[in-house]
């Protein structure tokens, strides 16, 4: 069978009425509260059975020495391991690419299982003192409810595929007590731009999520800091300073993951299985030999960091010991997130600068804690290449907004260090490393868009008013010669444009043999149908669908109605995109 | 995959969605409008009774879960206090990290570990506790004298002043008028350790104007005023506080040696005369 006879004796497309469209959007809307509420609820039990689960394992006050330190978390990766390996292959890794993953390849689809396992093992290996965060988890349970909820009520595969990232941002919202830049995270490294579509879905989960937080956490930021005035402009240099060290630091941080996690990937399965157990014993060894800070997710050392509770070398050492304990973490595949770690690390560091600045600049008058405040900032810019969500980040976590300036300058430092020298952003190269091919939202970010302005044309085809009649344009032949010479016609009606092809106007004009005909306006005998509106600032792709239809689009002023900027055709188009 | 079948219990695949990449899904289109209505009321009911099942069990747990770490930090803050009433500084602060670990909203513990840093000589660490405090409590009279004493121990003068100024006119818990009054006198004692006795004598004068009916507090200011060499005032504060307590040994024999160094100065003067 011919396609052609295939395609006539398809069904016709399914005719889907607007009352049932209004009624998906209104369900998505409504649905989005109730993925924000669930997703809310499952994080503060997700961040209940951490610590539950760190008394118990850890005990209620872990020290150097303890040997539980060192022997708990390598049993407990040798259990997660297992259990990763054998019932819930799909938790491994941090959440965020495997949402992006239900986004771009899964049509929106995370599993129950992975639901559960990501719940169950996370909590399990922070709680074991893994250095890994709760953060990312929460982001992929919260997109995992979203996607149940959207599939048992029955969305479609578009609205569905959108309901993941909605579920995402309530579950890091929630995580974070933070529902800006959980949104901001959301768009800047899941979707990779702002869609209207979307966007209220993901605000009303988002606020949804971070109520419920709330409601049992306290409205209190995570991390309390004495508020900074910027006493001294020059104090903006030990800022740059810091930006400049995070920059570097994060360099580190990821290119060693991406190497270790590279080689610990291409061991046989059952050195695979021993790998987040091996893990824990280095873990548990820095924490047994003196730093137990660096095991769990480490807010309790972080806030310690912010009230200047740590020397210059004791902040050093745990920035460099938690780096080495979240690469091997990480590296192993154990279920976690790097969220809190990164934090972790910007604090230490951001803590040492502050250090440095009090012992050998004393006339500068920068507290530790806005240090150790900005460098959380400036890792998570440079590290997770989120430099938007950076910014937010630490003015929601601090409650605190007198840190801007310092914020956004470092940031940018850390973060143009970090693309420099690093090209590819971590969660590109990890999903690489997976073998998955998801689109880079830096680079989706930076793309040149093509608009309807690159590709736009003088207007060389005849221009006729709509208020005019066949009689009037054909009275002189000068003009009837110049408008039957052109392949298409524009016709300003009072109602916008219609580009009226050469065989139209022949009919129109052997259509009018009487007077009576021939005297109506052009407009009237064109009917209702008009040329779609476009401007000049529009996507270039925007055009393609009108072109089956209308083969040349006249584009209109912004500014001043009814005037021509030009015109686009599929050729022009065409020759547009490739290059010529 | 088989022993862990009860999964597919919850899933439900994407096959009605698959079918039609852009619009509705088919399910809900094939029905007539009554019954979409219907299945979407049901559908808004199951998650309305979904989500209250569920926030009742984490509320169950939740409640559990701060009762043990409320008591976690109770019992952390009594091992620090116990330790701080020890001198045992360093141990007071391992307690009372572990306390506020488990229960970092109780003001008293933080206070607490801030006093136990300054004790366990760590002035930075516990500055940055008592301003993390100030921030909360800016008036509190308590806060800003420890900062003061901080301020002072690092040399940061202006600071310390500043602090000094506002813990003499700050909120204090218990006898706030003698508080205020002790503030202001320490503050005294810290210019004239500075050299400044002409401010010094200045804030004397501010304390002798709100010192409260206490001997103790009278002979206090008394012998600073001689000792910057204001023996009227000197005497007038001593003679206040034998009124009040006449076997106010320190004031008698302050008020002695204020007359016997006037009764030296008034020859003198009269010779200069």
């Amino acid at each position: 069978m011919s396609v052609e006879a295939a395609l006539a004796e398809a069904p016709p497309p399914l005719q889907v009425s607007d009352s049932l469209v209004m009624r998906e959007e209104r369900l998505f809307l409504l649905l989005s509260i109730f993925v924000g509420v669930i997703s809310g609820l499952l994080v503060v039990s997700f961040r209940m059975a951490i610590e539950w689960l760190s008394i118990l394992l850890l005990g209620v006050a872990p020290a150097p020495g303890q040997k539980r330190l060192f022997l708990i978390p390598a049993a407990v990766g040798l259990v997660v391991a297992v259990l990763t390996r054998y019932v819930f292959p799909g938790v491994r890794g941090s959440g965020v690419n495997q949402t992006k993953a239900a986004l771009y390849i899964h049509n929106g689809y995370i599993s129950v299982r992975t639901v559960i396992g990501k719940f169950l093992l996370s909590a399990l290996a922070i709680g074991s003192g893994q250095s890994l965060g709760p953060e990312d988890p929460s982001l992929q349970i919260g997109a995992g409810v979203a996607s149940l909820i959207g599939r048992r009520v029955g969305l479609s595969r578009a609205r569905l595929r959108l309901f993941a990232p909605v579920g995402a941002a309530a579950g890091l919202a929630a995580a974070f007590n933070a529902p800006i830049s959980a949104i901001l995270f959301v768009i800047e490294e899941v979707i990779g731009k702002w869609t209207a579509g979307v966007l209220g879905s993901i605000v009303l989960a988002a606020v949804a999520s971070v109520a419920v937080a709330r409601w049992f956490w306290g409205a209190e930021p995570m991390f309390r800091i004495p508020s900074i005035t910027l006493r001294d402009p020059r104090e903006l240099l030990a800022y740059s300073v810091l930006g400049i060290i995070g920059g570097f630091a994060s360099l580190i941080f990821a290119k060693s993951l991406g190497y270790l996690r590279t080689k610990l990937r291409s061991q046989p399965q059952w050195r695979q299985i021993l790998q987040p157990s091996i893990a824990g014993l280095i873990v548990g060894c820095i924490g047994y030999f003196g730093l137990p800070e660096v095991m769990g997710a480490g807010y309790g050392a972080i806030d310690q960091a912010m009230h200047a509770q740590f020397a210059l070398k004791m902040l050093l050492l745990l920035a460099i010991f938690k780096i080495i304990a979240t690469i091997v973490s990480f590296s192993s595949g154990t279920p976690g997130g790097m969220f809190a770690p990164t934090l972790f690390i910007g604090a230490m560091l951001g803590g040492a600068v502050g250090s440095f600045e009090r012992i050998f600049f004393p006339h500068l008058t920068g507290s530790i804690g806005s240090y150790a405040l900005v460098g959380m900032g400036v890792l998570f810019a440079a590290f997770l290449r989120v430099p938007l969500t950076s910014v937010f980040m630490v003015l929601e976590v601090s409650g605190n907004y007198s840190i801007i300036l310092p914020v956004i300058l470092a940031n940018t430092i850390a973060y143009l260090i970090s693309r420099s020298l690093q090209p590819v952003p971590i969660f590109e190269l990890l999903t690489q490393q997976d073998g998955l091919y998801l689109p880079s939202m830096e680079e989706a970010r930076e793309e040149n868009e093509l608009r309807l302005e690159d590709a736009l044309e003088p207007v060389n085809y005849p221009v006729v008013a709509g208020s005019e009649s066949i009689q009037q344009i054909l009275a002189s032949p000068n003009e009837k010669q110049r408008l039957l010479d052109s392949s298409y016609i524009l016709v300003q009606c009072s109602d916008g444009w219609y580009t009226a092809r050469k065989d139209e106007l022949e009919r129109m004009i052997s259509e009018s043999p009487d007077k009576s005909t021939a005297q109506q306006p052009l407009e009237n005998r064109l009917g209702k149908e008009r040329t779609p509106i476009v401007f000049p600032d529009q996507p270039l792709a925007n055009a393609l669908s009108y072109f089956q239809r209308w083969p040349v689009l006249p584009v209109s002023n912004r500014a001043v109605r009814g005037v021509l900027e030009g015109v686009v055709s599929f050729d022009g188009v065409l020759r547009r995109y490739q290059g010529s | 995959m088989a022993p862990f079948a009860a999964f597919a219990l919850f899933e439900k695949d994407t096959i009605d969605a698959h079918s039609n990449p852009a619009g509705i899904a088919i399910e809900a289109s094939a029905l007539p409008p009554r019954k979409i209505i219907l299945r979407d009321s049901m559908t808004v009911a199951v998650l309305v009774l979904s989500t209250l099942a569920l926030f009742a069990i984490t509320t169950f747990l939740f409640r559990s879960f701060s009762d043990r770490r409320e008591e976690l930090g109770k019992q952390f803050a009594a091992s620090g206090h116990i330790a701080l009433q020890h001198g045992d500084a360093e141990q007071a602060v391992r307690y009372l990290r572990l306390s506020l670990s488990y229960a970092p909203d109780v003001t008293e513990n933080r206070l607490l570990l801030a006093e136990a840093l300054a004790q366990a000589n760590h002035p930075d660490q516990a500055n940055g506790y008592f301003l993390g405090l100030l921030d909360e409590q800016p008036a509190d009279g308590f806060l800003n004298l420890q900062l003061a004493r901080l301020a002072r121990q690092r040399k940061d003068t202006q600071s310390a002043l500043a602090y000094y100024r506002a813990a003499a006119v700050g909120n204090w818990n218990g006898d706030s008028a003698m508080e205020r009054f002790h503030a202001q006198l320490e503050l005294s004692d810290y210019l004239a350790s500075l050299g400044d006795h002409g401010s010094a004598r200045a804030e004397l004068l501010v304390a002798a104007a709100d010192v409260p009916d206490d001997a103790t507090a009278d002979t206090a200011i008394g012998q600073r005023f001689e000792q910057t060499n204001d023996l009227s005032n000197a005497l007038k504060f001593f003679k206040r506080a034998l009124e009040q307590d006449p076997k106010d040994m320190q004031a008698l024999q302050g008020a002695r040696r204020v007359i016997g160094e006037m009764g030296e100065a008034m020859p003198a003067e009269g010779t200069q005369q």
